[in-house]
């Protein structure tokens, strides 16, 4: 008796050990993704512009560095963050919108929405003047219930619309919406196939455009079911979601995808194990970035939207509170 | 005492004369001296090229090799040029040591350039005897042919183009059509023969020709529109865009040769392109007198005029302004050089500009709106539109100092310095070494971040007999006095700039 149940306690044993080793081995694979990516010198490549006596020169650099560095779970030091909000402050125009850089003359909805998200990002928002903001929006308002790029480009599009909101969301401004006229334009981009591509009639979605309008139409309440099924259809058709898809996955598109699933309520349908793997593929070992495309150098900005998926997926903190 | 002093006078000049006889290479060579330099590089540090010539050119397979080639035997260098070349029986030459005439036609992309070319530019013959040419009348080899302006010999539009090669190790650029990745870096040989036919002095440097990113972008704008996303339907949507700008011409519908087919057109029959070695666009009607607009056009003749704003000029306008660019694609293309320019895994910019600080194109050459808005691109590839070593281009904002005037002090300029800046076309040292004899190709300056440029530097400046100051080694510029100057110091340092 006493020997069968050294035995036992043998086999027992030998059966823990193998469980402890393979759960360690699948804990281990949990965290493996992360550890694929060096994100000290990740930190290092998006800090390279510090050094640059212009920092952060561009709204856009501004807004890759504001996302980056909490993200990768490091502290915007007061100097910079000052330096930030100053340049975000300089590249608004009297007319309440903002410009990409100094150089450039003419305010548009997507440099409005890049600089309060900055804002956001750096707890920020209340540096300018969200007044001023507000009625630059309502001069860009159509009246086919979309909203044009800047003065000089007035026409409505999907995408200036999509800034138009998320601005006007951010200001608590959506009272200028006129939420079903609105909702109309924005349905004109929807594809027969299921989601929503940039422009009307015929042509095929992208993950972009999809998510943009999800944004919209939730946003606004508008949201409705089949158009909400048939989007999350066409986006299983992508390689975000489709194992078997020959289109090569790029990384705006990967990171759209996600979000679009979000918007879509269907977060429980983002592969991750996918993002993951084509991350690897895109991350430059030399300098720790990202790339946009396999094959492609790495850029502050096409890091910035890798580490965005990385937020998204629950790889690292996401920077706001 | 007169016969006296006949005899003295007879024998000092006869010592004269032995004396002379004894000094004669140095006055009146009439024989190769023993040891010539000769230093290459390519004239830009890259050019680029299509994977496609069916729809319309950019540029074509277009490469410019020059060199400068010395008599080092002296103390003092003597630069070789067409007289002296000529009278010592010299012939300056290069060889594509990557690029091959069986290679080129056998790649299915540069067969479409064979295909498609003699369309886009009436009357070239892209292959000659079983030779590929390129359109200024230079092969993957040749001869050198002296530019007395410029100082320098020059092969000029070698039709270079990024091969798949059977090393594997040089394939690092991505093929935006799927393909497999090619060779962007491919090697030259520049090399010195006497009339016999014997090598004097040789070198290898880089010939970069790689694909830009429009592709990446390109493709999928086409099916977002409902094209096929190929460089078919890229074309197919491109031209109806160019149909709703102001020139009304969907280009999808030219067709040149009357042959019945759509295209391919050359960007630069209606927009001026000085890279395509043009003062002026000819206008399609110079160039294809009978050409065709086909059925189901929504313009006419009248429409097809030339274009008063330069290529450059509305190729980056319109990427810069674009509402499609920036809120579809790139919201900071205009920062993002590389999202046109050479950067799928070629980093065209790699020199030791980029090595040592975070200085980006945009410091030089300003940002596209910054161009934009200083009428850069009116004078497109021009010295005065073009940065220099000591401030960047009108527009521009640098965030870094520029080189002192005193530092690059005493360079010299060619009155017609015909395309490209002063760095590419300026000599400083003697009044005749060009400044990348010595610095290496523009974008890619000594010491290259980029292993390959830095070859030919690390080979002149190789000699263990050759000592470098603390942080500078053989890949940085030609410093070390006594490769040219025999007897003089082997240290490197900085040699006077005139």
């Amino acid at each position: 008796m006493l020997k069968i149940s050294r035995i036992t306690c043998r086999i027992l044993v030998l059966v823990l050990a193998f469980a402890a080793i393979f759960a360690a081995t699948a804990c281990a694979g949990e965290k493996a993704p992360v550890k694929d990516f060096d994100f000290a010198q990740t930190k290092t490549f998006m800090r390279e512009m510090e050094s640059r006596p212009d920092f952060p020169v561009s709204l856009m650099l501004a807004n890759d560095y504001a996302y980056s560095l909490p993200a990768l779970g490091d502290t915007i030091d007061p100097v910079r963050k000052s330096a930030i909000i100053t340049y975000v402050k300089s590249v608004q125009l009297t007319n309440g919108g903002f410009v990409g850089d100094k150089a450039s003359k003419n305010a548009s909805l997507l440099y409005t929405d890049l600089a309060l998200e900055t804002l956001t990002y750096i707890n920020a928002t209340g540096s300018i003047d969200a007044g001023k903001v507000k009625a630059f929006v309502a001069s860009l308002k159509n009246p086919d219930g979309g909203f044009g790029f800047s003065q000089e480009s007035k026409g409505s599009s999907l995408a200036t619309t999509f800034y138009a909101v998320r601005v006007l969301k951010t200001i608590g401004g959506l009272d200028l919406l006129d939420r079903a006229k609105t909702t109309e334009y924005l349905k004109g981009f929807e594809k027969k196939e299921g989601g929503f591509g940039f422009v009307k009639g015929p042509g095929v979605a992208n993950a972009k455009n999809t998510y943009m309008a999800a944004f919209v139409l939730n946003t606004l309440g508008s949201l409705d079911d089949v158009t909400r099924k048939n989007a999350v259809k066409f986006l299983a058709t992508t390689p975000y979601l489709d194992k078997q898809s020959k289109e090569q996955p790029e990384l705006n598109e990967q990171f759209y995808a996600i979000k679009a699933l979000q918007e879509l309520k269907a977060a429980d349908k983002v592969d991750s194990k996918l993002a993951m793997a084509f991350l690897k593929k895109i991350y430059i070992s030399v300098n720790g970035g990202f790339g946009p495309l396999e094959g492609y150098g790495s850029t502050p900005d096409s890091t910035t939207t890798a580490l965005r998926i990385l937020v998204e997926i629950g790889k690292l903190k996401a920077p706001t509170k | 005492m007169r016969s006296k002093n006949k005899f003295i006078a007879l024998t000092m000049v006869l010592v004269a004369i032995a004396m002379l006889a004894t000094a004669a290479p140095s006055l009146a060579r009439t024989t190769p001296p023993p040891s010539y330099k000769v230093v290459a590089w390519n004239d830009l540090g890259m050019h680029c090229a299509c994977p496609t010539f069916a729809g319309f050119l950019l540029l074509p397979p277009f490469n410019t090799i020059r060199a400068q080639v010395f008599d080092a035997s002296g103390r003092d260098p003597i630069l070789v040029t067409s007289a002296n070349a000529s009278s010592l029986g010299l012939t300056i030459g290069y060889n594509m040591i990557d690029n091959s005439d069986a290679l080129n036609q056998a790649d299915p992309y540069f067969q479409q350039w064979i295909t498609y070319s003699p369309k886009l530019f009436p009357g070239f013959q892209p292959v000659v005897n079983g030779k590929v040419m390129g359109i200024a009348g230079n092969g993957l080899s040749g001869t050198m042919a002296y530019d007395s302006n410029l100082l320098d010999w020059t092969a000029v539009g070698i039709p270079a183009y990024p091969l798949v090669q059977a090393d594997t190790t040089k394939n690092v650029m991505t093929d935006p059509l799927g393909g497999p990745n090619r060779n962007p870096y491919p090697m030259t040989n520049v090399f010195v023969k006497n009339s016999a036919g014997t090598v004097l002095a040789s070198t290898n440097t880089v010939t970069p020709v790689a694909f830009g990113g429009c592709c990446t972008c390109h493709l999928p704008l086409a099916g977002q529109n409902g094209y096929p996303t190929t460089p078919t339907g890229s074309f197919a949507y491109l031209g109806k865009m160019h149909g709703t700008n102001s020139s009304k011409i969907d280009f999808n519908y030219l067709d040149p040769t009357g042959d019945g087919a759509s295209g391919p057109i050359r960007c630069s029959w209606c927009h001026w392109d000085p890279a395509m070695g043009e003062s002026a666009a000819p206008g399609l009607d110079k160039v294809w007198p009978n050409y065709v607009i086909m059925p189901g056009a929504t313009f006419t003749k009248a429409n097809v005029v030339v274009s008063k704003y330069s290529f450059s000029d509305v190729v980056h306008r319109f990427h810069s302004q674009s509402t499609k660019v920036l809120t579809q694609f790139d919201a900071n293309v205009a920062t993002n050089c590389y999202d046109c320019h050479p950067g799928n895994n070629v980093n065209c910019y790699r020199g030791t500009h980029k090595a040592k600080t975070t200085i980006w194109c945009v410091d030089c050459h300003g940002n596209l709106n910054q161009r934009v808005a200083a009428g850069q691109m009116t004078q497109p590839w021009k010295a005065s539109t073009l940065p220099t070593c000591t401030s960047a281009s009108a527009g521009a904002t640098p965030a870094f100092a520029c080189h002192a005037t005193s530092a690059v002090g005493g360079t010299t300029y060619p009155a017609s310095p015909t395309l490209f800046g002063k760095f590419i076309n300026g000599r400083g040292h003697k009044g005749s070494i060009k400044c990348q004899t010595c610095h290496g190709e523009a974008h890619a300056e000594a010491p290259s971040t980029m292993t390959l440029d830095n070859t030919q530097l690390s080979a002149m400046q190789g000699s263990t007999s050759y000592s470098f100051p603390a942080g500078k080694d053989k890949t940085y510029a030609l410093g070390v006095c006594n490769y040219c100057h025999s007897g003089k110091t082997t240290t490197w340092g900085v040699p006077p700039h005139q």
